[in-house]
């Protein structure tokens, strides 16, 4: 996979698609809420900063390519679909187990993928949806803090424990994951 | 209709992400801050969401398990520190975790404040 290619490859009218919907669900919501303002004032902050750089890149590159964001859609959504049916599985109310399992897993997936599709002749839409949509859909961060937050006052060194596994076991995983998908590259150069 | 719900939060979640990510390539190439803006960010939204009682169950499930599930990521919050690490930026390595951890979490426990 270029990276550079994806890189610079057409970042716009899904950028702009995904804004609008951004701000449009935030002003909604927060029309409906005493909290109104700071929603709004978030949802606004938030808008301006996709807005400039909406903008900047539609100057900079103008062949955008809408696949780009229809692919990453699809696959956030069956990832964080996944995500709520492995919760739903387990049937962990408090988001822990659920969470822990999905961020480890993710973690390991993506850092092979992402080291694998480097030199591999994946096309970069799959490897896009793959990465960006599916696994990082499948994982979470805010759910991991949310939890964290809402469980420290009543068990502080379970929640610290479970905080810490997440880090250093992602970590762990990202690092071995990596060093497995170029493992991968190097058999398969060695096959051809 | 949850599933119909999630499946769309977390789709536009990961093209919000996505587009952040773009942004955040040209203005600070090399460096995985988008991906820790987005990170805090999402753990606020969380903490709003969570902490608004009032919500109905379906729309809590579109935001809270959908949007800021789907916009949030640890897969990739783990393989850019794996990537400092293996290009010896150790001490990007550890401000990235460190910040990205305590501002995650001074973020979602603001926002469960401001909302509660």
């Amino acid at each position: 996979m270029n990276l550079q290619k994806v890189t610079d490859a057409g970042k716009l009218f899904f950028i702009s698609e995904s804004a609008m919907t951004f701000a449009a669900t935030m002003t909604i919501v927060s029309l409906m809420t005493p909290a109104a303002r700071v929603m709004t004032r978030a949802a606004g902050v938030f808008s301006f900063f996709i807005m400039k750089g909406m903008v900047k890149n539609m100057i900079m590159d103008k062949t955008a390519r809408r696949g780009n964001g229809v692919v990453v859609f699809i696959g956030g959504a069956a990832g964080g679909l996944a995500r709520y049916g492995l919760n739903w599985v387990i049937g962990d109310t408090s988001g822990f187990l659920g969470t822990m399992a999905e961020n480890l897993v993710g973690s390991f997936l993506l850092a092979w993928l992402t080291a694998y599709a480097v030199d591999s002749d994946w096309p970069d839409r799959l490897v896009l949806g793959l990465g960006t949509g599916v696994l990082g859909g499948f994982t979470t961060f805010s759910t991991l803090m949310l939890a964290t937050v809402s469980h420290l006052g009543r068990a502080p060194l379970q929640t610290l424990g479970f905080l810490l596994v997440n880090l250093v076991g992602g970590l762990v995983l990202a690092v071995t994951g990596y060093a497995w998908g170029f493992r991968g590259t190097t058999r398969r150069e060695g096959a051809r | 209709m949850i599933w119909l719900m999630i499946g769309v939060g977390a789709g536009t979640g990961a093209l919000c992400r996505y587009a952040v990510t773009m942004a955040g390539k040209r203005w600070w190439p090399e460096r995985p801050i988008a991906t820790m803006l987005i990170n805090i960010a999402g753990a606020f939204a969380a903490g709003l969401v969570s902490g608004w009682a009032p919500l109905p169950v379906l729309a809590r499930s579109l935001l809270l398990v959908g949007v800021c599930g789907g916009f949030t990521t640890f897969s990739t919050f783990a393989v850019d520190m794996a990537i400092l690490l293996r290009n010896r930026r150790w001490s990007w390595t550890v401000v990235y975790a460190a910040s990205s951890m305590v501002f995650g979490l001074l973020a979602a426990w603001l926002g469960l404040l401001l909302t509660a």
